[in-house]
């Protein structure tokens, strides 16, 4: 209703919009002459003109206001014009008075309003007040709260009241209430003072300020009930005010059957949030009345929806209640089960409650955190999952922040933050343990969507695995995959190892056979059971490692060591896996990939056993841009790449940089490490071996107070003893006597009395006495 | 009396006794501090038994406040869902797992009916299933030495029945039960707050002399204020206006309508006097007269009150030459100390131990081991500072005297959470922004933190009673060999008082540095190299709540009681914290600790404790752009970047492209 006759008037405006266009371009301002303007004059139409003596001087404060006033104005088909009076002295809006000169509007040939030039002392106050004299029926203006009530009372079950103060009629804030009922005038009536007065009787504080309410009357049918009032609570520029009365005027409640996530409505067009109360039919009455009155309780702040469960397509977990729409474009919409209006008005106001985001299932991650660094910058790589899993997976991630939740966080056994949680139906919840970024959790949530270990059925199904043909779509997350071959017979040796393999669930993938035949697998890979199989999917290998009254513990080592790589590319999140063997790194440097000639030596002196006191790895400064700082700490100059060096961090922090003028082969290579070995070769650095002290003093609050007691000493000696065996009531009893007695003497005249002071104050008396 | 010596014989040799199973707990009273202790053994799995006089549990709200309105307010919203937080500001709900027994259930008023705390703690106990034996009136409470017991001795209690308890552990939650009489001539003709009509149609046309000045005093003048002809009120000391002294045992701004009335001259009135130095004089028309002890005792013993002198014979502007219709005396409550051997020794016989029984701050009895004071009566812990004589304070003082018990009879440590170092400061900030304990039991309960040897973890304890922090080894069962941290809440020292103005210009502290000299409630943590000793407790500086420190750190104080800024708060206390323990407590991406790894021998304890263990904070895309625009990283991925300054070494200077995620 409202929208449509707003849409009639937007049209009008942009109309009037080309019109200007042309118009301005011709030049702001013209200088007419009475003659001249009165024939430009068209009925209906409003203009103002300024009446002055052609002699007067070409600027002035308010000319100059005028001209910035014209473009505006003619925004909405006011013309403006300067008319010099000299050509033509007849008009009788020349006025005799050089210094009396006015501007006058009109409608058509019809003078409406003539204004001292001082009152219009600027652009704001040109438009403010032309627009004021020409809605002189839209805006009604008011001075004392009667008239308030009154203008209520006969708009109730009619129309809504926008209602305004401002501090001075010109201001910009009356300006833009001038503006918005220029647009809203017809459909809203506008109600403006500037009596603080009369803001201060409906309970406004804060009066400095411009203030601008909604008042709903036109739901109130009864005419003893009040109008509802909606303070806006942004600042009044125009902007403001044309949103705020499009959310106020948009229907309350809105049904909807359809996704969420494609539902919008004019409060999310205008940046508010949207809420949606989930309904099915048989609660649709009540469902109905609670999302009416959590509308009327949000008006202004977010926009109502009803979805009915029933006749939707899109999925929405069984217990949702509450669908809650961000108003941040493409952020997905978050299902909710809130069990009262109150904690619906919260969350929305409060935006950081629970959210559950993503599509239902039977999995669900949670990860708590507080409001703190660490937590905030993982919670960006947390969102990132979310949404690169949106549609894909049945998996629910919510986001707990334990600063709201202490309970919830405290029952889960949560202390730590950010901590990722993950919940399957009939399984214990798991600690995410990995690196708190976007990849690794990626990893881990898809790999869970397995069972740990697989349980391998056939021989058949064994052989698939191994050639990853059973989870394809998995083994980008996993470099290997490891099956336990175990003889029917062989019950610890397999429950140790399904225990390894519940211990690396999401970040290896294992899988189990004990058939009757499984010794056609062990006959195949050459190996003893119990057993383990390595499937190396890049390199296209089955490596078999027999198991021999290992642990569960040293299972899990084992698959660990297994499955690191022999020169592997070391990046930011690979390194500590390698730096655990504790052995001297050689690195190579690499501005892109590695020349396959320098990973052949490397990968030959491996297998020739050369490099078993080292961890070869190689670095891409392209994937590891950070490779470069390393660099910079290791030379002076940028040296040519690639480049190769030994660094013995865990042994005196030495590094040793291969000759940058010899070829790296096999050869020059190996009689480098050997000079190296012999002690021959000087480093070209030493890492610094500084322990990480605070990096700033802080406060020394003790010496502050120290000092201030040293500048002011306590009046009492310092009574160092303070038993706690000595009873409160002792002190109190002596220091309420000393509060006393600093008390004005004429307080106490009056006050205090005992038998002590009672002869002294006779005597005082007395003596008084005998002065009168 | 009970103490004689003969009794306790015959007691002894009962032949009942010998035979009467030991229970490990016994809880004297059943309201809400006796409450509370049984819901935590109940949890704990304790044997216990609470034994309790009337029909139900809270007898003392069926009639007191006798005008019905509690003045512990009933907060029911703070816009936050933090149910630790939210305790901050619920002053009547126990503490319990079950959400259901939150005080703001039973009562939407601000300020509660008496009724409402009645049907409440009816409610804790039902619903908890709590082992309350009602109806039993115990009458005496002896000892008996036997050394197999677990503090040397049995707590013997017998009831009104004859039927006697024996006791390993004996909790007093009796409250304050006695009104407190001051004797003096006329005493007699007083009317007590216990008993006088409630009704102001009594008080038409009256002049009214009030004797004390507390909450009860105000709450009954205010009561009648409106009917009588005047109230004068009198007692020793002047009045404490709990906004001023943030005490809020003192004078309430719900009670104060006298106060106004006085300072308007509407003829009602506040005088300061001893009360043992008066008399009170009944007149033929049986008006009552004020007068001094000293006269009466000169006109001697036989004296009528038109015989004794007045004050306004000498002076005709005495204050109170009025005469009064009726004298009402609401001067306070004491313990009630008759039901217990002296053997007991919970009373020194002194002046000034007849309020409170004497105990430690520990809250067991300074004479006898394995009986503690719980709820109102231990009060004098913390009287006229902090709340531990109200129900949001002793909930927790209550919880900490369980753990001690846990800890001293069971082997059960006093809880604590483990840490890595790097979660110290969220740890700490966490806490003050949300433990509702060392809120409202400040200066009094302090969470204390025991950093773990080389200072790479630490051990989290809540809510300890800070004056026994030189016994915290034993009470606790943790180890304190590496330093500690107590943190605590304080209002500034010199700020409230009786007389204080608590609304002077300039009152409260915005800058950081100044926060020292900050002056509403605000965090305070201590630090010690070593655990003080008892003497360093006993003979701390005055006006200092704990021994002098190592170091101190005050968090500016906050408008909104929200520590979390993140240069104000946040970055001040990891200062101190990291000088405290001469460390480097930064957070670091992932991308920095690699870097740190292949560039240094050491590695800060954030890349240790995370990254080295496979769990660094890996950067996004848009945070690395940030950290790159706003200048605290540096762009390793810029094209043609120049490598240079390599001849310095770390550690004087700035860590390398360090610190983006700086908590």
């Amino acid at each position: 209703m409202m929208c449509s006759s707003f849409r009639v008037f937007r049209v009008g405006i942009s109309f009037v919009t080309m019109c200007i266009f042309y118009k301005s371009a011709a030049n702001s301002l013209p200088e007419l002459s009475p003659h001249e303007y009165f024939s430009t004059l068209q009925p209906g139409k409003a203009s103002l003109a300024y009446f002055c003596q052609a002699d007067s001087p070409s600027t002035s404060v308010f000319l100059e206001g005028l001209h910035e006033a014209v473009r505006p104005l003619q925004d909405y088909g006011i013309s403006v014009a300067k008319v010099n009076c000299i050509k033509e002295e007849t008009s009788r809006y020349c006025g005799k008075d050089k210094d009396l000169m006015k501007a006058y509007l009109f409608r058509g040939n019809i003078l409406l309003r003539e204004f001292p030039t001082d009152t219009l002392f600027d652009e704001n106050a040109i438009v403010a007040h032309v627009l004021f004299a020409l809605l002189f029926n839209e805006v009604k203006y008011i001075t004392t709260p009667e008239d308030l009530q009154s203008a209520e009372n006969a708009l109730k079950g009619k129309a809504n009241i926008v209602f305004s103060y401002v501090r001075a009629i010109g201001t910009p804030e009356h300006r833009a209430v001038m503006e918005a009922a220029f647009v809203y005038g017809t459909t809203c009536q506008f109600v403006l003072t500037t009596e603080i007065a009369l803001l201060e009787s409906i309970g406004s504080e804060e009066i400095e300020y411009a203030h601008l309410y909604f008042f709903h009357c036109k739901p109130v049918l009864d005419l003893t009930q009040e109008c509802r009032r909606i303070l806006m609570e942004q600042p009044l520029t125009t902007l403001n005010i044309d949103l705020f009365i499009k959310t106020m005027n948009a229907p309350l409640l809105t049904e909807v059957a359809e996704d969420p996530q494609h539902v919008s409505t004019v409060h999310f067009q205008l940046g508010l949030p949207l809420v949606f109360i989930v309904s099915q039919q048989a609660t649709y009455e009540a469902d109905k009345r609670t999302a009416e009155w959590v509308a009327w309780r949000l008006l202004g702040k977010a926009g109502v929806l009803l979805l009915l469960r029933d006749s939707l397509e899109a999925n929405i977990p069984q217990h949702a209640n509450v669908v809650f729409k961000r108003a941040e474009k493409g952020v997905p919409v978050e299902f909710l089960v809130l069990h009262d209006v109150d904690s619906i008005i919260s969350h929305v106001e409060n935006n950081v409650h629970i959210e559950e985001k993503q599509e239902d299932g039977e999995d669900d991650v949670e990860g708590p955190d507080i409001g703190q660094a660490v937590s905030m910058a993982f919670l960006q790589s947390y969102i990132d999952v979310a949404a690169k899993l949106k549609g894909t997976s049945t998996m629910l991630l919510t986001r707990i922040n334990c600063a709201d939740w202490t309970d919830v966080c405290t029952k889960q056994n949560v202390t730590e933050f950010p901590v990722v949680k993950m919940y399957k139906e009939g399984e214990n919840p798991v600690s995410y343990a990995g690196m708190l970024g976007t990849e690794d959790l990626l990893k881990f949530i898809q790999l869970n969507r397995i069972s740990y270990p697989v349980n391998i059925t056939s021989i058949q199904e064994a052989e698939q695995y191994l050639h990853g043909e059973l989870y394809k779509d998995l083994l980008s997350y996993s470099s290997v995959s490891v099956l336990g071959l175990f003889s029917p017979t062989m019950i610890t040796a397999k429950e140790d190892f399904i225990e390894a393999g519940r211990a690396l669930k999401g970040y290896v993938i294992t899988g189990v056979y004990s058939g009757e035949d499984v010794l056609i697998l062990s006959n195949k890979y050459a190996v003893t059971l119990p057993a383990l199989l390595l499937a190396r999917h890049k390199e296209g290998r089955i490596e078999s490692i027999p198991l021999a009254n290992t642990h569960a513990h040293d299972i899990v080592q084992l698959i660990t060591d297994a499955s690191l790589e022999t020169f592997p590319e070391i990046t930011v999140e690979n390194l500590p896996s390698y730096l655990r063997l504790q052995k001297p790194l050689l690195m190579l440097f690499s501005d892109g990939s590695i020349n396959p000639q320098h990973e052949k030596a490397v990968l030959t002196m491996v297998e020739q056993k050369h490099l078993d006191s080292l961890t070869p790895c190689w670095l891409n400064l392209k994937n590891t841009p950070v490779g470069r700082g390393i660099l910079k700490a290791y030379f002076d100059t940028l040296p040519p790449l690639p480049l190769l060096v030994v660094v013995n961090l865990h042994s005196g922090g030495r590094v040793f940089a291969f000759p940058s003028d010899q070829a790296i082969t096999e050869q020059n290579l190996l009689s480098w490490l050997k000079k190296l070995e012999a002690g021959l070769e000087n480093p070209i650095t030493v890492l610094p071996a500084q322990d990480w002290k605070p990096p700033l003093p802080a406060y020394d609050f003790l010496s502050m107070m120290d000092a201030a007691t040293l500048q002011h000493p306590t009046r009492k000696a310092p009574e160092c003893l303070k038993d706690p065996d000595v009873p409160e009531s002792v002190k109190e009893h002596h220091e309420d006597k000393s509060a006393v007695e600093r008390e004005p003497t004429e307080t106490l005249r009056i006050k205090r009395w005992n038998r002590s002071s009672w002869f002294k104050y006779a005597e005082e008396s007395l003596r008084r006495d005998k002065e009168l | 009396m009970w103490g004689s010596p003969g009794l306790l014989l015959t007691l002894a040799l009962h032949p009942a006794l010998a035979v009467a199973p030991a229970r490990d707990y016994c809880v004297l009273g059943a309201g809400p501090a006796g409450l509370q202790m049984a819901y935590f053994l109940q949890r704990a799995g304790r044997d216990y038994t609470v034994l309790e006089r009337a029909p139900g549990p809270g007898s003392f709200f069926a009639r007191y406040p006798r005008h019905r309105k509690l003045i512990s307010i009933n907060k029911r919203y703070t816009g936050r869902s933090n149910a630790e937080f939210n305790l901050r500001h619920d002053w009547n709900s126990l503490l319990s797992h079950d959400p259901r027994l939150l005080f703001k259930h039973y009562s939407a008023a601000y300020f509660p009916d008496a009724g409402d705390m009645q049907r409440y703690l009816g409610d804790f106990a039902g619903r908890l299933g709590l082992r309350v034996q009602y109806n039993t009136t115990v009458l005496h409470v002896a000892l008996d030495k036997d050394r197999r017991a677990w503090n040397g001795h049995y707590f013997v209690l017998t009831d009104h029945k004859g039927r006697v308890y024996r006791c390993r552990v004996l909790l007093v939650a009796t409250g304050l039960s006695v009104p407190n009489r001051v004797d003096f001539p006329g005493s007699e003709h007083l009317e007590g707050y216990e008993s006088v009509s409630v009704d102001p149609e009594d008080f038409v046309g009256q002049n009214v002399l009030i004797l004390g000045r507390g909450n009860a005093a105000f709450e009954t003048a205010e009561n009648i204020l409106g009917v009588t002809n005047f109230i004068h009120m009198l007692s020793r000391s002047r009045v404490r206006l709990s906004w001023a002294t943030h005490y809020v045992g003192d004078l309430r701004a719900i009670n104060n309508g006298l106060l106004d009335t006085y300072q308007l001259k509407s003829l009602d009135g506040l005088l300061e006097s001893d009360l043992t130095d008066l008399a009170i004089l009944k007149d033929r028309e049986g008006k009552f007269h004020v007068t001094l002890k000293f006269f009466v005792e000169e006109a001697g013993t036989n004296q009528s009150a038109d015989a004794v002198t007045l004050p306004q014979d000498d002076s005709d502007n005495f204050a109170m030459r009025v005469a009064y219709d009726r004298v009402i005396r609401c001067l306070g409550w004491n313990f009630d100390f008759s039901i217990f051997n002296e053997s007991l020794r919970l009373s020194s016989g002194s002046e000034f131990s007849r309020k409170y029984p004497l105990i430690r701050a520990s809250y067991e009895a300074k004479g006898s081991r394995g009986l503690f004071v719980l709820g109102t009566a231990s009060h004098s812990v913390d009287y006229r500072k902090s709340a531990g004589g109200f129900i949001h304070g002793f909930r927790y003082t209550v919880r900490a005297v369980h753990r001690l018990l846990e800890q001293r009879h069971h082997g059960v440590a006093w809880p604590a959470t483990q840490h890595p170092i790097t979660q110290l400061t969220s740890s700490v900030l966490r806490r003050v922004n949300e433990a509702s304990g060392l809120y409202q039991m400040f200066g009094v309960l302090a969470d204390v933190i025991l950093v773990q040897e080389n200072a790479t973890a630490f051990e989290y304890l809540e809510e300890f009673p800070t004056q026994m922090l030189a016994q915290l080894e034993s009470l606790t069962g943790r180890r304190a060999r590496h330093g500690l941290f107590v943190v605590h809440m304080e209002y500034g020292r010199n700020f409230s008082g009786p007389e204080k103005d608590v609304f002077f210009y300039d009152r409260s502290v915005g800058h950081t540095e100044d926060a020292w000299q900050s002056n509403f409630l605000h965090p305070v943590i201590y630090y010690y190299r070593h655990l003080p000793t008892e003497q360093e407790v006993r003979f701390r500086p005055a006006q200092w709540p704990l021994p002098r420190p190592t170091a101190i750190h005050h968090i500016v104080e906050d408008f909104l009681t929200d520590w979390t800024a993140p240069v104000g708060h946040v970055l001040p206390l990891r200062r101190f914290l990291e000088n405290c323990l001469g460390t480097d407590l930064r957070s670091f991406y992932a991308e920095s600790c690699f870097l740190f790894a292949l560039t240094r021998q050491k590695l800060p304890p954030f890349c240790r404790q995370g990254y080295l263990r496979k769990q660094g904070l890996a950067s996004t895309e848009s945070l690395r752009r940030h950290g790159v625009e706003s200048g605290l990283m540096q762009d390793h991925a810029a094209a043609g970047q120049h490598l240079r300054d390599r001849g310095q070494q770390p550690g004087d200077r700035r860590p390398l492209p360090a610190p983006p995620t700086e908590v």
